[in-house]
Parts: C-alpha cells; sequence; structure tokens
C-alpha cells in the first residue's frame, strides 16, 4: 500500500471528521480575520539592504528623507493678495502643526517664524518676517507682505510664480514622537483631506492640492478599499462562470467553497502571524481564489470523468483524488515557488506579499486536493445532469476535434513556424523593456488621479519638482568651512546642473554663496565661497539646521537635485554622472553618497529589480523544470511544457514594452507568478495526454481524450483566472491595472499555449510519435 | 620682487619662478582650467564688453563666453582660471583683460579664442572689481580694499600700486586713515579724467590719467558701485538701494534723482539713440529719454539680477546677470 492510498483511505473513511475539522479551522481563521487591517509604512517599500538605502538609514534622523508633505492653495480669484486668501492661508498653516507625526519646526508658509527675508540696508543687513508680527489685513499690510516675499526669495518655494498661490511644506516623522507609535499615514491622509481640503472647499476662498507620500499612501488605501466591489464582481462572474461549466448548483458552490476556504485561511494567518495587508499585497486573495477555483475545476472534471466511466458512490472521488494528488500538487508546489522566488527582491512589502501567497497556495492543497474530494464524494448525479451534460459534450465536440488536429504533422509545423515568429519578434521587442516607471506623477496612481493632477498643479504653479535625489555629502566635522569641502560641492552641484534631466540643485555653498554676497551688501560680485575659513563660517552660521542643508556640526551636507520626471532613463542619467563625479573628485573628506529623496529610492529600487530580474527568472524556470523532470522523467515532455512557457513569458516582456509598462517592484513578481500558474495547465494536460499513451493510445487519439476531459477544464481555468485579474485593469491603482493585465494576458496565453503549441512540439519532439498519428 | 617683474623679458621667467618658489599653492593652481559646462551662458555673469563685432562676457567658474553674432550665441572658452571673474575689458577686437577673485587676471590677444593668466594671487584675499586699459600697454585693475594694480606692458605684469588720494577737507574718516574701501567701478568720460565708483559712498576723481587721485564729496553713505560720465562734465553716479545720482559739474555737487526702487544699481550705458539706461538687481533697468535727467522704471517679469549691461553693433542689447548673457532687441 503506498503512501498515497493510506492518506486516502484515512481522508475518505473519515470524511465527517475531516469536514468537522476544516469547518472548525475555518471558523478559527475567520475570527482571526476579522482583525485584519491595511498597514502601509514607508520603510515597507524601500530596498533597505541596498547601498543607496542604507545612505538614507544613516541619515534619516537628521533630514528626514524623503517623507514631505505639501499643501498648494492656489486663489479661486486674482493673486493671493487679498485678507480672505491670508485667512484661509493662515488656518490651513496652523491645522498642519496639529496633523499626526507633523515634525513642527519644520513647517514651512510664509505664516512660519522660520521663513524669514533679508535685506541689505546702508548699514548692514536687516531682515524679519514675511508676515511681519503687525501685520493688518489692509492694503498697505498686504503691500508690506509682497515686499517682504521678493525680498525673502521664496516665489517660487512657497509663493507661487505668479503669485495665485501660496504652498505649506512639512515633514513627516515615522514614529509620532507624542506616542512612540508608529504614524498611520492612513489617519494623516484623512486629517489631511477632512481639515484642510474640506474646510478650503467649504470656505470657496482657494483651491487645495496636495501632495506627499502620506497622500498617495492614503490614496492607495483608499483605492484598495475599492477592492471589496472587484472581488464582488469577480465573484459574480466566476460563480457564473463554474456554473456554466459543471451545470450544477450544488458543484458551484462546493468549488466556491473550497476556495473562500482557502481565502479566509489565508487572511486569517496573515493576520495571526501579525501581518497586516499591504495596499501593494491587496491582489493576493485574489490570486489565491482564482487559483483555488482553477484548480478545484479540474478536480470536478476528474470526478466527473469517474463517474461518466461508471464508478459508483465515493469510488469517483477517491480516484480522483488518487490521480490529482500528483499534478495537483506539482502544479500548486510549482505557483508557491512562483512566488517564493520573489523573496529574491529585498523589499519588504514585495517579501510579505511573497510570504503570505506561497501561504495562500499551500492552504490551496489542503482546500482543493483534500476537503473539495471529500465534499464531492457526497455528491450523486442524476440522469438529466448526465444528459445536460452529454448536450454540453456534444456542442463542445466539433471545437476539440479541430483543435486536436495540431498534431498532424504538417498542422504542427504551421504552429510551429508561427511560435518561431512570435518567438523572433518576442526577443526584438523585449529588449526594449525599461526598468523602472515610464509615467509622470506617481506611478502607483492613475495619470488622471486627483493626485497626479494636484502634483502636476503644483509644479506648473511652483518652480519645485516633486521627483527629488538626494546625494549625502559626507565629511569631517565643521567640513562647511573648509573652502575645499565646499567648493568640491559646489562644483558637484554645477556638474549636476549640467546634467539633462536635472531641474535645479539646493544645497549649502549655493546659499554659502548667497549669503556671503549679502555679507558684501548683495553685490553678485561677492557671490563666492571664501577662502578663509573665519569668513566663510559668516556664511554658513546663519543657515538654520532646519533648512535641512546641514547638520548640527556641519559634518553631513545634503544636495537636493530636482529631476523633471522619474523616468528609468533620467534617474540612470543623474546616478551614472553622481558616480563619476564622486570617482574623480570624492576623498575622505568629501564623501558622495547616493542617495535620499523619492527619486533615490526609485534608483534603489530600479536597481534591485533589474539586479534581481535574472535571477528570479532562472530560479523559476529551474524549479518548474526540475518538477517536471521529477514527475515526468523524460526531457522531452519537459520541453513540451516548458517551451510554451517561455514564449509566453518572452511575449509578456515584449506586451509590456509595448503597452509602455516598465519592469518594476509590482511588475516583475508577476511574470514570476505567470510561470509558476501557467505551468499548471501544461502540467494537467501532460499528465493526462501521458496516461492514454501508458495505456496505448495512438498520439492523436490521446490527446483527443486528453482535451476533451482536461482541454475543458484547462480552458475555463485559464478563463477564470483571467476573470479574477481582469477586472483589476478597471483598478484606480496604476499598479494594479498594470500587475491586471500583465496576469490576464500571462494566463490566457499560457492557457492557448498548452492546448495548441504543446500538442504540437508533441507531435515532432515525442520519438516516433508523428508517423503513428 | 615686482620691480623685476616690470623690467620684462628675463626678468618676468624669474619672477614667474620666484613666485613659483614662493607660493607652491600657486604654480599647483597653473592647471585649473575651467569646464567647459552646456548651460555656461544661463550661469551667474557679472560682466560683458562688446567691441568691433566680438562681444565677451564673463562670470562665476572662470567661465568666458565669446559671441561674434551680437550676442545671440555664445561660445565658452576654456581659460586657466576657475575663480569668479568679475569684469572684462577689450581694448579692440583681438586685445582684453578679464578681472576676478583671486586676484586672477586674464588676457587675450586672439579675440578672446584662448587667455593666458598673467597674475594670481589667491593668498591676498581680496578680489579684483573692474579693469580698464588707456591704451594696448597701459592699465589699471582695482578691487577690494583699495586694491590698486598698475601695469605698462599690455598687462604682462601688473605691480601693486598704493591708492591714496587726496582726501577732501570735511572727509569723515570713519575707518581711521586707511583707503582700504573696495573699489568698485572705473569709469573714463575720456581724455585724462577718470571716476572710481567705492564703498561706503565714497567717489574719487583723477584728471591726470589716473597718478593722482582725490575723494570727491559724497551725497550718500551707501556704497556705490557704478558711474556713467554723460555730456561734458555731466555724470550719473549710482548703488546701494536704488541711489541715483546726477553731477553736471564733474562730481563737485550732486542732485539725487527719482528711482522708483530700492533695487542695488550696478551698471549704466548710452545707448545708440542718445537714451541713457541704469540696471540693477531684481531685474531692474531704469530708462531716460532726455539724456539723463528723468528716468522711468522698467521692472523686468524674471526679477534676476542684472550686473552689466551692453548694446551691441546693430543695436540689441546684453543682459548680463544672475541669468546669464540674453540678448535683447529692445526694452
Amino acid at each position: 500500500m503506498t503512501l498515497r492510498d493510506r492518506i486516502e483511505q484515512l481522508l475518505f473513511e473519515h470524511r465527517k471528521w475531516v469536514i468537522g475539522i476544516f469547518i472548525a479551522a475555518t471558523l478559527f481563521m475567520g475570527y482571526s480575520a476579522r482583525n485584519i487591517h491595511i498597514d502601509a509604512g514607508f520603510s515597507k517599500l524601500l530596498p533597505l539592504e541596498h547601498e543607496y538605502m542604507q545612505t538614507f538609514v544613516d541619515h534619516r534622523e537628521e533630514f528626514g528623507g524623503a517623507n514631505r508633505i505639501l499643501i498648494a492653495l492656489v486663489a479661486k480669484d486674482g493673486d493671493i493678495f487679498t485678507p480672505e486668501f491670508f485667512d484661509t492661508l493662515r488656518r490651513s498653516t496652523d491645522e498642519v502643526f496639529f496633523i499626526p507625526g507633523v515634525d513642527r519646526p519644520r513647517v514651512q508658509s510664509i505664516f512660519t517664524p522660520n521663513v524669514r527675508f533679508t535685506e541689505v540696508v546702508e548699514d548692514g543687513i536687516s531682515g524679519g518676517n514675511v508676515v511681519p508680527d503687525d501685520y493688518q489685513p489692509t492694503p498697505e499690510g498686504l503691500a508690506q507682505v509682497r515686499e517682504n516675499i521678493l525680498k525673502a526669495g521664496i516665489v517660487g518655494r512657497l509663493v507661487s510664480n505668479d503669485f495665485t498661490g501660496a504652498l505649506i511644506s512639512a515633514q513627516l516623522l515615522e514614529i509620532d514622537p507624542n506616542t512612540g507609535e508608529p504614524l498611520d499615514y492612513f489617519s494623516v491622509a484623512n486629517e489631511l483631506e477632512e481639515k484642510i481640503r474640506d474646510v478650503n472647499n467649504a470656505e470657496g476662498v482657494a483651491d487645495t492640492h496636495i501632495i506627499g507620500f502620506a497622500k498617495v499612501i492614503g490614496d492607495i488605501t483608499e483605492g484598495a478599499g475599492r477592492v471589496a466591489i472587484f472581488f464582488a464582481i469577480t465573484l459574480l462572474f466566476t460563480t457564473l462562470a463554474v456554473y456554466i461549466f459543471t451545470r450544477s448548483f450544488r458543484l458551484t458552490l462546493i468549488t466556491l467553497s473550497c476556495s473562500v476556504t482557502a481565502v479566509v485561511w489565508q487572511i486569517g494567518l496573515l493576520t495571526l502571524l501579525g501581518y497586516g495587508i499591504d495596499p501593494m499585497g491587496i491582489l493576493v486573495p485574489f490570486l489565491i481564489f482564482a487559483i483555488g477555483v482553477s484548480h478545484g475545476v479540474q478536480m470536478v472534471s476528474t470526478v466527473r470523468a469517474e463517474v461518466f466511466e461508471g464508478a459508483k458512490g465515493q469510488a469517483a472521488a477517491r480516484t480522483a483524488f488518487r490521480r490529482l494528488l500528483i499534478p495537483g500538487g506539482i502544479a500548486l508546489l510549482s505557483d508557491t515557488i512562483g512566488f517564493i522566488s520573489i523573496l529574491f527582491i529585498k523589499i519588504q512589502v514585495i517579501q510579505e506579499m511573497a510570504i503570505t501567497a506561497s501561504m495562500g497556495v499551500a492552504v490551496i492543497i489542503l482546500t482543493n486536493l483534500i476537503l473539495l474530494p471529500v465534499l464531492l464524494s457526497y455528491v450523486t448525479f442524476t440522469d438529466r445532469y448526465w444528459a445536460r451534460l452529454a448536450r454540453q459534450a456534444r456542442s463542445f465536440a466539433p471545437f476539440w476535434n479541430t483543435v486536436v488536429r495540431v498534431t498532424e504533422p504538417r498542422k504542427a509545423l504551421v504552429i510551429l513556424v508561427v511560435s518561431l515568429a512570435l518567438l523572433v519578434f518576442g526577443v526584438l521587442k523585449a529588449r526594449d523593456v525599461a526598468i523602472g516607471d515610464l509615467r509622470l506623477g506617481v506611478p502607483e496612481l492613475r495619470p488622471d488621479s486627483r493626485y497626479n493632477v494636484d502634483s502636476r498643479a503644483i509644479t506648473e504653479k511652483f518652480s519645485i519638482g516633486v521627483d527629488i535625489i538626494s546625494v549625502i555629502v559626507e565629511s569631517e566635522a565643521e567640513g562647511c568651512i573648509d573652502h575645499e569641502v565646499m567648493s568640491t560641492m559646489d562644483d558637484f552641484s554645477w556638474h549636476m546642473s549640467n546634467v539633462e534631466g536635472v531641474q535645479s540643485i539646493i544645497g549649502l555653498p549655493r546659499i554659502a554663496k548667497v549669503i556671503n554676497s549679502g555679507w558684501n551688501e548683495g553685490s553678485l560680485k561677492w557671490r563666492v565661497l571664501p577662502r578663509n575659513s573665519s569668513v566663510l563660517t559668516q556664511s554658513v552660521a546663519y543657515v538654520p539646521t532646519d533648512s535641512g542643508l546641514l547638520n548640527e556640526d556641519c559634518s553631513v551636507m545634503p544636495l537636493m537635485i530636482f529631476t523633471t520626471d522619474h523616468k528609468a532613463k533620467t534617474i540612470e542619467r543623474v546616478v551614472s554622472e553622481v558616480k563619476q563625479f564622486r570617482d574623480e573628485r570624492g576623498s575622505e573628506k568629501v564623501r558622495f553618497r547616493l542617495a535620499t529623496g523619492n527619486v533615490g529610492v526609485m534608483a534603489a529600487t530600479n536597481e534591485e529589480v533589474d539586479a534581481n530580474q535574472f535571477p528570479i527568472l532562472l530560479g523559476v524556470f529551474s524549479a518548474v523544470i526540475l518538477l517536471c523532470l521529477i514527475t515526468f522523467r523524460s526531457i522531452r515532455a519537459v520541453l513540451c511544457v516548458i517551451l510554451p512557457l517561455g514564449l509566453v513569458s518572452l511575449l509578456a516582456y515584449a506586451l509590456m514594452s509595448v503597452l509602455g509598462i516598465g519592469l518594476k517592484v509590482s511588475t516583475l513578481p508577476v511574470v514570476a507568478l505567470g510561470v509558476g500558474i501557467g505551468v499548471d495547465y501544461g502540467i494537467y494536460i501532460y499528465t493526462r495526454f501521458k496516461e492514454f499513451r501508458d495505456g496505448g493510445e495512438p498520439l492523436q487519439e490521446a490527446f483527443r481524450k486528453t482535451l476533451v476531459i482536461t482541454g475543458n477544464g484547462v480552458v475555463f481555468t485559464g478563463l477564470t483566472l483571467a476573470i479574477g485579474t481582469g477586472t483589476w485593469i478597471f483598478s484606480p491603482l496604476q499598479f494594479q491595472a498594470d500587475m491586471g493585465t500583465l496576469l490576464t494576458f500571462m494566463f490566457l496565453v499560457n492557457m492557448l499555449g498548452a492546448i495548441i503549441l504543446l500538442p504540437a512540439l508533441a507531435a515532432w519532439l515525442l520519438p516516433g510519435e508523428s508517423r503513428k498519428g | 620682487m615686482i620691480d623685476r617683474v616690470r623690467q620684462g623679458g628675463p626678468g618676468i621667467i624669474l619672477a614667474l619662478l620666484l613666485i613659483g618658489t614662493a607660493f607652491p599653492l600657486v604654480a599647483q593652481d597653473e592647471g585649473d582650467l575651467s569646464t567647459i559646462a552646456p548651460l555656461a551662458s544661463e550661469s551667474l555673469l557679472l560682466d560683458g564688453a562688446a567691441r568691433d563685432g566680438l562681444a565677451v562676457v564673463v562670470g562665476e567658474r572662470g567661465h568666458v563666453l565669446v559671441s561674434r553674432d551680437q550676442g545671440r550665441t555664445w561660445d565658452q572658452k576654456q581659460v586657466p582660471t576657475v575663480s569668479l571673474l568679475t569684469a572684462v575689458y577689450l581694448h579692440d577686437g583681438n586685445l582684453g583683460w578679464a578681472v576676478g577673485h583671486d586676484a586672477v587676471i586674464l588676457r587675450t590677444r586672439d579675440g578672446g579664442e584662448t587667455w593666458d593668466r598673467v597674475h594670481y594671487a589667491p593668498e591676498e584675499e581680496r578680489p579684483l572689481l573692474d579693469v580698464w586699459f588707456r591704451d594696448e600697454t597701459n592699465g589699471f585693475a582695482i578691487g577690494a580694499y583699495g586694491f590698486f594694480l598698475v601695469t605698462e606692458d599690455g598687462g604682462a605684469t601688473w605691480a601693486p600700486q598704493e591708492f591714496a588720494p587726496v582726501e577732501e577737507d570735511d572727509a569723515d574718516d570713519f575707518y581711521g586713515g586707511g583707503f582700504d574701501y573696495h573699489l568698485n567701478h572705473l569709469s573714463n568720460p575720456g581724455g585724462d579724467r577718470l571716476f572710481i565708483a567705492a564703498e561706503a559712498g565714497t567717489v574719487y576723481r583723477s584728471d591726470d590719467g589716473g597718478e593722482n587721485w582725490e575723494s570727491l564729496p559724497s551725497p550718500y553713505e551707501g556704497s556705490f558701485f557704478g558711474s556713467l560720465p554723460l555730456e561734458g562734465d555731466a555724470l550719473l553716479l549710482f548703488g546701494l538701494r536704488g541711489h541715483l545720482y546726477r553731477s553736471d559739474d564733474a562730481g563737485e555737487t550732486w542732485n539725487l534723482l527719482d528711482t522708483s526702487t530700492t533695487a542695488m544699481l550696478t551698471d549704466g550705458i548710452r545707448l545708440q539713440d542718445g537714451s541713457v539706461v541704469v540696471a540693477g538687481l531684481s531685474g531692474t533697468l531704469l530708462v531716460s529719454r532726455d539724456g539723463g535727467l528723468t528716468f522711468t522704471l522698467i521692472q523686468r517679469e524674471d526679477r534676476l539680477g542684472i550686473s552689466s549691461i551692453l548694446q551691441t553693433k546693430d543695436g540689441g542689447l546684453i543682459l548680463v546677470g544672475e541669468g546669464g548673457a540674453h540678448r535683447i532687441e529692445e526694452l
């Protein structure tokens, strides 16, 4: 008695126990899943082990990194110099101070005391707050503020270039200093909406535009929340599809409840392990559900085939269990490997996704290969049901008879030539796939989302960019009064300013030069870094640490490079120029370190994705090849299964390049998953085909029978998975739409590959087959 | 040492060797060539000169740019300095000099194509702020803290000269007798007369080609950054916080003109059509159509500081300053 027989006996002789245990476990998992929460964090999105992110971690405390919010108020009528606009701006500024996590000393607007103007007068330099303490909302008072704004040099930064808008800037702390709790970005985003945008909209004086990481997370979370609708739609369509396939209400219910059980377990396990659902990972339950249904369908169709062949009562379910335990197990194992291979990417959110998804797939092994056959063993089929089914089979028969002709040598050759042409096309196109993001705006959100509209509005009105890569210069203590250090930094700034894609650079040397000129009556002819360090001291002493341009002992000084966009090519060019300058001019005294800022994060992420794309694909493919080798023990068989898979992966790359989707954190896993899940079809088809061949059927007949029994299931599986992922294409979140597009493509085309290319390959590859056919 | 330099010929070589041993740092910097950068024409540029179809502008990081199409396009030249250049003077279409921080002086003899470094003294820690040549051999370079250099060999060698103007009787010698004011700008109405606009409300005049200087009565305690000689003894003097004065007696008495601006005024020019323009920081242009009696303010949208304004042969204007060098067709 084999192990498989023992398991079968154990399960089917204690069916009530099995069902009882599953019900109990599901109740428990469901109970713990009630605490599921959306869990978003900034650090989770960073490839923390990457060189650039080490810089970020080293200096996060002092410089806040990339976590800024900008709120722009734009006057509905005319310019900002009206008492009403000033009231709105002052109130909004005050509100910002009370948003949780805001680093209060770093809040800036024309109303905050850290924004000052200086001017040269006959006896030196005078200065004051831009909005003076004795500001009166009179024409004179407003005219005074206008003057001060000009003197303070904040046009383009805190006041828009055309004076129709003003900006409030704030830094967020990851850990709320008041409570010691990690910051809840979603509530920050909510408060920004409620206390600022909603109030301002009600007032009607100014339009509000808000951008920043907290808002991105807020919008992503909100978009992810709409996932419930997608889930409902998916559930509805899948139910319909399963019903059409099974022609039985009971079978539909059983299949779906097994898959729902898998999802409940997966979410329950997630909570038990202390994870929340990250907006990036919210699609995992969909995948689990879809994978569950597709494997469930295989089980149903096998059971049905057994009954049709004459098996009675439990026997059909037991045979189906025995038949599918190995191929089903292998298929699910390869799915799991697909998910686990993503662990190569050292980004917490992706790793969480890999772990939770592979847990989910492991759960499907239990629910679909154990629970499902046990439940199916209770189902009895009426004659009317068989009649219905027979009608359906008859209507499909011509289709399969056509399909099976691909194994005729000449037709097979046509298929192979077409595939070869697709391969060449794929290779040509796939080379154009860009790493990273290709679109403007925040890549996670749709280009026309409110956030990206806000972002465009702000970059149009103000001279500040939203794309920043900060290079951090580490020196000795008091490095900022060393002429050599400062002039090297200054040369760096100028070098980078000349790089295509760099908009502007803010750093201490530039400010020091302006202040030095200020000490010399504002004359442009003194806009230099003094060689004398005591004179240089005068120029930097007035730059506060909250400017973010230097630390307490000025041994660390960031240079903020604003880029025109965050397209992969731009980032690559900027990073390589920084490295080139670092190699030529950097020294122990002036260490240039890449990089913080949102573009710095993207640079690190892009490099991480680039470095891992081949290890991941190599890992997935070798694992899948190994599994197939173990199962089929034939290299030719492995080629039949793997070649279509390889072609489809290549075409997925080609599709990305055609659609302008970049290879990034959200799309690289898809390619791996697509391979892992795509191989399922091949495994099911080839296993059944082999059984018929081993039973002595000639090739074409073996394929005909395989397709009639398994083919229906495979086509159906492809459609179910495509429905499950296809709904994402309509997601408000761009990365979900991209993932949905790619997964749908991979599922459908892999399905076609398994029923058309696989048999054609078999006709040519398997020894002597073509003659027999 | 400097005396020997003046002898020229072998003396120069000896002097250079001596300077080389005395200031090894200086010798090392000999190789500091400016970098050709795509955006050089938009960098901080401080002064320009146009003569005989040639226009030259100079500024930060040793940027020297040459235009031969009346300022429409600029061609950066590599020069042996990276210091901030503050002023340039063209004698003709070939010969010119530029000065700047670290007391650097550059000379071209081929219309700006190549430049030699003829003076460099970073240890002085004072910049040169203006340069002027009476003819092709004799010239002055002036700068901070009363810095005054003289050349008698076309700029090959330079010697410091004490700047000791005859003090006006009632001068309030606030800084205790040292003539250490920043000498900001030198102008020549023609002939042997010269004016220097200087720091803290001082203005000097020489009537003998720069041998002797006298301090003129000052109408203002703020610094002057330039002067513009007009017809006869008429003269405009301008500086801090929008202060613009006119004298009709070569600087003996002054009248304050209304400018409607508090921006620093930096440079003035008489245009081909006889109108007078004074430029300044924050995109300030003051225009007079009555020979410099009254001015109207033109506020440029970009508000970028203008350091110098020049006119090309074809009547175009070149604004030089924070935004680089840009030609405008009209005011």
